[in-house]
């Protein structure tokens, strides 16, 4: 068993020693993160301008969501995204090699993914540390359990996020086309999953569609956890959703691979 | 049981067909795609027991890598059985995955950022090999491919050769019980091409590993094989030793004779009702003599007609022989 989990770690701690070579890159990011941040925080300055709240959002909860979402999103902007991962191992031909290897391909590819978030979930922790203390506005939840279901919640958005973009790099293998599936596989995700507009700004209809959808639980869910925005029952029901979709995703990814091996294995990929 | 036994192995391609070039093809194979099959491997049976050094031989095209990758489980047959240590590779995978080394030469299985140490770390985990076995393993593969000097370097930044002889020791690592070799010499000099020799041979020896190795360079094959396999078109066209393999296919060998004095000329001959094809510069008498023919009998037909200071019989070399074989 010791030796089942040191093979992963393993894939784990080179991944996550490769990524401290690409620190400027982490720099570029954290740059274009705060840069999201004012722009998104001059827009809603004007809309709270001559109001109180919206949908029971107010101001300091408007920008705690805009700080602690933007910041699930550093966790989340895999440098090497699973689908980039995946997609350049069947172009290149590597995931035959990837095959004669006595490991499990996803669980690979996870903790791989794993060790280069390593570093993103450092700076993330630290960005809300520092925007707590510096910040007046910036709401701190008030009991220990809203943070602890804050961060279990934040495990499930990043395992339904995982297998959500290995499903993308799967489907590589029938578009051969990388980029196209990143780039809309992006949009979907910032947009439906209330990293841009919290969901609760919706429309009643919209919210009914989005809550039949797995994305708002990558950044709409924990956050709202964090901002204390439902009762402890709530809260419950909202992890169980969370695990739910998380189940359902992996079970769904793990068919897909099947089908893109078993499309390599009868026809050579 | 033989350690691998294939029987009635087949595999089939299916490739789209581009409907003519340009746009107007473009727009066509948009609408329909025609399929077309390639077959790949047609009905190969052999088995191969424990320890068994197997020279695995072919044209372009032939199907090896084919072949090999079925074996390692990585394509799945469209017809007929494998077993590999009693497996089914293509369904266990994994497990078979323990049991087998492999070296692709045209790719690496190794982490191209990685330093080789490190990737030969990560593989002890991945292959849960015991520390002692590891270290001994390396320490040995070290001296014997001689890679002291760049197991620190990324191996991005290796040579073709260097990056070579680390692959096969990293397919070695795990104490494999069987080796595929798929082009294992493929742009190597003299001296690469030796110790790689080298490193397998005292392997298969040392640790009985059973080794299939594929390979354009017939130096590889004579050094090494004990058996060939033949394959052309996927099709199996001789299993057996080398020396069979001249028996079968030798179509002339040279029969040289060195003559007392320059000045006699040739004048033809016939044997069997056959006529010898021959050729004389100075005192050196060349006959091209059919398999057909005894090399004995014409050379004392020889000795008794003419001056003969010296004779020797130059075998037909392998290159010409697999030559034969694949133009048939
Ligand atoms: N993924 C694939 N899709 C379609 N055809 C393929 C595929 N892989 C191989 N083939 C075809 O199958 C045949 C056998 O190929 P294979 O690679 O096994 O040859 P080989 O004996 O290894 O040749 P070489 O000596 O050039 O390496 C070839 O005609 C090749 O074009
Ligand atoms: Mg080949």
């Amino acid at each position: 068993m010791r030796k089942k989990a040191d093979k992963y770690l393993g894939l784990l701690w080179i991944r996550m020693r490769a990524s401290v070579q690409y620190r400027f890159s982490f720099v570029s990011g954290i740059i274009s993160t705060l840069l999201q941040i004012a722009i998104q925080y001059a827009i809603w300055t004007q809309v709270f301008k001559n109001r109180v709240s919206i949908n029971g959002f107010e101001r300091a909860d408007m920008f705690t969501y805009l700080l602690v979402s933007q910041s699930l999103l550093i966790i989340f902007s895999f440098r090497n995204a699973p689908e980039r991962m995946i997609s350049q191992k069947i172009k290149q031909g590597d995931i035959a090699l990837e095959l004669i290897h006595p490991v499990q391909f996803t669980l690979a590819r996870f903790f791989e993914n794993l060790g280069d978030s390593v570093m993103n979930i450092g700076i993330a922790i630290l960005f809300v540390v520092v925007c707590g203390c510096v910040f007046p506005d910036f709401i701190v939840p008030k009991s220990i359990g809203s943070v602890l279901m804050f961060l279990l919640s934040v495990c499930f958005s990043y395992l339904i996020m995982f297998f959500i973009s290995a499903m993308a790099g799967y489907l590589t293998f029938f578009t051969m086309n990388f980029w196209g599936i990143y780039n809309a596989k992006k949009a979907i995700v910032d947009f439906l999953s209330g990293a841009l507009i919290p969901i609760a700004l919706f429309p009643e209809s919209v919210r009914w569609i989005f809550s039949y959808l797995p994305f708002q639980n990558i950044v709409y869910t924990p956050v709202m956890i964090f901002l204390e925005k439902y009762t402890m029952r709530e809260c419950g029901v909202q992890l169980l959703i969370q695990c739910i979709w998380m189940i359902v995703l992996m079970c769904l990814n793990e068919w897909v691979y099947k089908v893109s091996v078993r499309r390599i294995s009868v026809n050579g990929g | 049981m033989s350690q691998i036994v294939v029987n009635d192995l087949h595999k089939d391609f299916y490739v789209n067909v581009s409907k003519g070039s340009g746009v107007t093809g473009m727009v066509k194979s948009l609408f329909s795609r025609e399929k077309k099959t390639v077959e790949a491997v047609k009905g190969l049976d052999f088995k191969i027991e424990e320890g068994e050094m197997v020279g695995f031989l072919g044209p372009n095209g032939a199907g090896k890598s084919t072949t090999i990758k079925m074996l390692t489980g990585i394509l799945t047959p469209s017809n007929g059985e494998i077993s590999v240590c009693g497996l089914t590779p293509c369904k266990k995978r994994q497990q078979n995955a323990k049991n087998i080394g492999v070296v692709f030469g045209q790719r690496t299985q190794l982490w191209w950022d990685l330093p080789v140490k490190e990737s030969f770390l990560l593989l002890k985990k991945m292959y849960e090999i015991e520390t002692g076995t590891y270290e001994d393993n390396i320490a040995y593969f070290t001296d014997l491919l001689d890679m002291e000097d760049f197991l620190d370097r990324p191996v991005r930044q290796l040579s073709l050769g260097q990056r070579m002889r680390c692959d096969l020791a990293a397919a070695f690592l795990h104490n494999p019980k069987i080796i595929y070799l798929d082009e294992p010499t493929i742009g190597l000099d003299i001296t690469s091409k030796k110790r790689i020799r080298e490193c397998i041979k005292e392997t298969n020896r040392k640790r009985k590993t059973t080794i299939i190795l594929t390979t354009h360079d017939m130096a590889d094959v004579e050094q090494l094989a004990d058996r060939v396999m033949v394959i052309n078109h996927g099709k199996m066209v001789y299993d057996g030793d080398m020396a069979g393999l001249q028996q079968q296919y030798r179509r002339s060998r040279n029969v040289v004779f060195t003559l007392k004095d320059s000045r006699v000329a040739f004048t033809g001959f016939r044997m069997d009702n056959q006529r010898i094809e021959w050729q004389q510069r100075a005192e050196e008498l060349i006959l091209k003599v059919p398999a057909s023919v005894s090399a004995g009998e014409m050379i004392s037909l020889v000795m008794a007609q003419y001056p003969v200071e010296d004779v020797r019989i130059e075998e037909t070399p392998i290159e010409d022989i697999i030559e034969e074989i694949y133009n048939q």
